[in-house]
């Protein structure tokens, strides 16, 4: 749908213009769709509001839950960083992906009332989603540094950030890869989203969340050793906290993982888009 | 302009792919209305939502050129949690526009759709009308080369209707629409075009009544060949019958078309008005039972009863005379000896009206015409007694209450004036008729010489409870059955219960000794 004046007559200009076109539309709806999530979670139902906080402050939550738990453990430091410190890092991230595995790719079936407009797609609404809990989890898991500077004086290094930042970029595309997967697959067949929102659980214990995987037996590293979302953890406590991964450790694992995920995540959605209108 | 190239549109059933169009190819003008005509279920949805871009071909693909509208049509692109405003700005968020032009959409959507308070409420609180105002609204808030529509006024009432075909008339001169409407006037108006979808084939008219026309055609067609069938079957069945001659005087009732219904049940209307108040002429006379007022004679018994079977008045007057002659006797009419008025026999006429019927033999009639089966009362209940019957009754009836009186009984016991008929006919037929038993035991009681009240029976329990307690007969006075008038309560209420007790039985307390 383009307009018939102003089209450039060159083959170039008006892919140009074309994408230009297609990536305004896109945007506006993007914008559309996240203003809604934004309305729905704190919008007229009794619980929205709710929500809205319950997203914010999760984190924050599972936080102060865990260091008691290290606390009643009598332990205050892994592996010479403070165990709030530890946790905060470790659980900012992780919720993220869990949230990847349940409430993200609901939104293919909440928007189905929005596909009537040709502008928007499946895809727009799984990743106007996908911004909003990850604006959210993030602006939760700062508060809680915040917090922990301001009360515990305790802060992360800066000293590998871009490396940091990289690898919570290929964790993020990993998550979102997982995202799109759920989302086609789990609309198109809804057992698929039960059984998987409820594993994701279980990989609360074996990703490394709240312990370093090097204080495991070998026996057990040599099974997390499959695990991205281990690999992602240990990567990131390395950059941000200074704390020796397991030996195992690759970045390289991670970024195939987040490379083949997202490439799937895509394909399966571009195969099944249709089916997904359908139902 | 779109044009459609080699468009294929299925579904996945359980059966296979079903096809909704196969190969499909075809530009639609950008300067004409186009009306889409199918039968329900053949893809004019599917079509329009192809042509919008909410759905996407199977095979082929759609190319489009200008402003294309979301199809609009029974479920509108509305969520239920978002309220009117909120939907409405999503819209124009979609479509690019600032916050001025966005607040300018919604003052727009909001005195079109024109659903008040329920603007601001979460959309899933309206109804279907509601949604499909505000869809309406949203879409003409926005300037589109395509309107694309889906049963244009299937949910909206006739001031949506007016206030969107005043819009669309406004609409028209910029834009074009895209209809899929089983409405032809609504077709005829807007499009210029048609196209025809039917058994997957999508057939494109440049003129719309060629397509109406198209579409129609196959209508008739079909219609025809159910007439056929309909008239195969009727003379089959009346082969069969051996009533193919008088299958047009019967009135059938299961053909009848509304208008006849109506028509019908008017007539009848007015024969029961006039029958009315022929009866109340009747009353007024009070010559003749009310009995005779309600019933009504349809034309249909008349037929049945042709005019030349009716009796003279000398026949009347005989039939009168000795239908008086048995009344006098007190006997009651039996419905073997009154000729059967149904019976198409020209000796046997019937009588005109009710109201020459003697009393014994009202014989209704139900609506049809048809005579109901009646059985006729017993003379005893029958509260249709002849006057002289009546006179009779009263005058054993005096007797009996001075007899009592005279053997000691009171006031209550006797019958009240029944000399006022009019009073009489006004009373309720239970009470009447427990009156007229009591009338008749007195009767009897002055026949064999008893104490009236010893005759009283149980059922009229009510007259005793007004009368005070009868003496207590004493020894042997007591003779034959005694009923006590003692009234305990029964189970179920304080409806007084009567005992009776027989002879020489002794009874302590209140009882009889």
């Amino acid at each position: 749908m383009t307009h018939i004046d102003g089209i450039p007559a060159s083959r170039f200009g008006r892919f140009f213009f074309e994408m230009r076109e297609g990536a305004r539309r896109q945007s506006n709806v993007i914008f559309a769709l996240i203003f809604r999530e934004l309305k729905t979670k704190s919008g007229q139902d009794s619980y929205g509001l709710l929500s809205f906080v319950g997203i914010i402050l999760e984190p924050a939550v599972a936080v102060i839950g865990l260091t008691l738990f290290w606390y009643l453990l009598k332990r205050e430091e892994i592996l010479g960083v403070h165990v709030a410190l530890f946790v905060t890092v470790s659980i900012t991230g992780y919720t993220i992906m869990r949230r990847s595995f349940s409430s993200i790719p609901r939104s293919v079936k909440t928007s189905r009332a929005f596909y009537a407009y040709p502008n928007v797609k499946p895809f727009d609404a799984v990743l106007a989603r996908f911004m909003v809990e990850f604006i959210l989890t993030l602006l939760g898991g700062l508060i809680v540094f915040f917090l922990i500077w301001w009360f515990l004086d305790l802060k992360v290094s800066l000293q590998y950030f871009i490396d940091a930042m990289r690898i919570f970029g290929e964790f993020v595309a990993f998550a979102f890869g997982i995202a799109l997967i759920m989302g086609i697959y789990g609309t198109r067949f809804p057992i698929i989203m039960t059984v998987f929102s409820n594993v994701s659980r279980f990989l609360f214990f074996v990703s490394a969340v709240i312990h370093p995987a090097s204080e495991l037996p070998l026996e057990a590293q040599l099974l997390i050793v499959w695990n991205p979302i281990a690999h992602a953890m240990e990567l990131g406590r390395l950059y941000l906290l200074n704390i020796k991964p397991f030996d195992g450790v690759s970045e390289a694992y991670l970024f195939a993982w987040s490379l083949g995920t997202l490439a799937f995540g895509f394909v399966a959605y571009y195969a099944n888009r249709k089916k997904v209108l359908e139902r | 302009m779109i044009e459609l190239i080699n468009v294929s549109k299925y579904y996945p059933t359980d059966f296979g792919r079903h096809y909704v169009f196969r190969n499909v190819s075809l530009k639609l003008p950008l300067d004409k209305s186009v009306g889409v005509i199918g039968p329900n279920g053949a893809g004019k949805s599917t079509f329009l939502r192809l042509l919008g871009g909410a759905d996407i071909p199977s095979e082929g693909k759609i190319l489009r050129t200008g402003r294309i509208s979301p199809p609009m049509g029974l479920t509108p692109g509305l969520q239920a949690s978002l309220n009117g405003v909120e939907n409405a700005r999503f819209a124009g968020r979609i479509y690019g526009m600032d916050r001025d032009e966005i607040a300018g959409l919604i003052d727009y959507v909001r005195e079109t759709a024109n659903i008040g308070k329920f603007f601001d409420m979460p959309v899933g609180t309206y109804s279907a009308g509601m949604k499909q105002r505000v869809a309406f609204a949203i879409n003409m808030s926005m300037t589109f080369d395509y309107y694309l529509f889906d049963e244009i006024g299937a949910g909206g009432d006739r001031e949506f209707r007016r206030t969107g075909k005043a819009i669309i008339a406004e609409r028209l001169k910029t834009s074009n629409f895209i209809i899929a409407s089983h409405r032809t006037d609504e077709l005829l108006d807007l499009c210029e075009s048609g196209i025809v979808i039917k058994d997957g084939t999508l057939t494109f008219y440049d003129d719309i009544t060629d397509a109406l026309a198209a579409y129609n055609t196959d209508d008739d067609e079909d219609e025809e060949r159910l007439t056929k069938r309909a008239t195969r079957r009727a003379r089959r069945s009346g082969a069969e019958g051996g009533e193919a001659a008088s299958a047009e005087t019967k009135p059938d009732t299961k053909s009848d078309t509304i208008s006849e219904r109506k028509a019908k049940r008017a007539s009848r209307k007015v024969r029961k008005s006039e029958v009315g108040e022929s009866g109340a002429a009747a009353d007024a006379s009070a010559a003749e039972p009310p009995v005779a007022a309600a019933v009504s004679i349809p034309e249909t018994v008349e037929a049945a009863n042709p005019p030349e079977a009716t009796s003279s008045p000398d026949d009347r007057e005989a039939r009168r005379a000795k239908r008086r002659t048995r009344m006098e006797r007190g006997a009651a009419i039996a419905p073997a000896e009154e000729p059967a008025l149904a019976a198409p026999d020209a000796s046997a006429a019937p009588p005109k009206s009710r109201s020459e019927e003697a009393p014994g033999a009202a014989m209704p009639r139900t609506e049809d015409g048809l005579r109901a089966e009646v059985t006729v009362p017993p003379p005893p209940e029958s509260d249709e007694l002849s006057l002289d019957a009546i006179r009779q009754a009263r005058r054993a009836r005096k007797l009996a209450a001075a007899k009592a009186i005279s053997a000691g009984g009171t006031e209550a016991t006797r019958e009240p004036d029944t000399s006022d008929t009019a009073a009489e006919s006004r009373e309720e037929p239970k009470a009447r008729r427990a009156r007229l038993r009591e009338a008749r035991l007195k009767a009897k009681v002055a026949e064999t010489g008893q104490p009236a009240s010893d005759q009283i029976e149980s059922g009229s329990a009510a007259s005793a409870l007004q009368s005070p307690r009868p003496p207590r007969p004493r020894g042997d006075e007591a003779v034959g059955a005694y009923v006590s008038l003692q009234t305990p309560s029964s189970p179920d209420g304080d409806r007084p219960m009567a005992e009776a007790t027989s002879p020489g039985e002794t009874r302590t307390g209140n009882g009889v000794r």
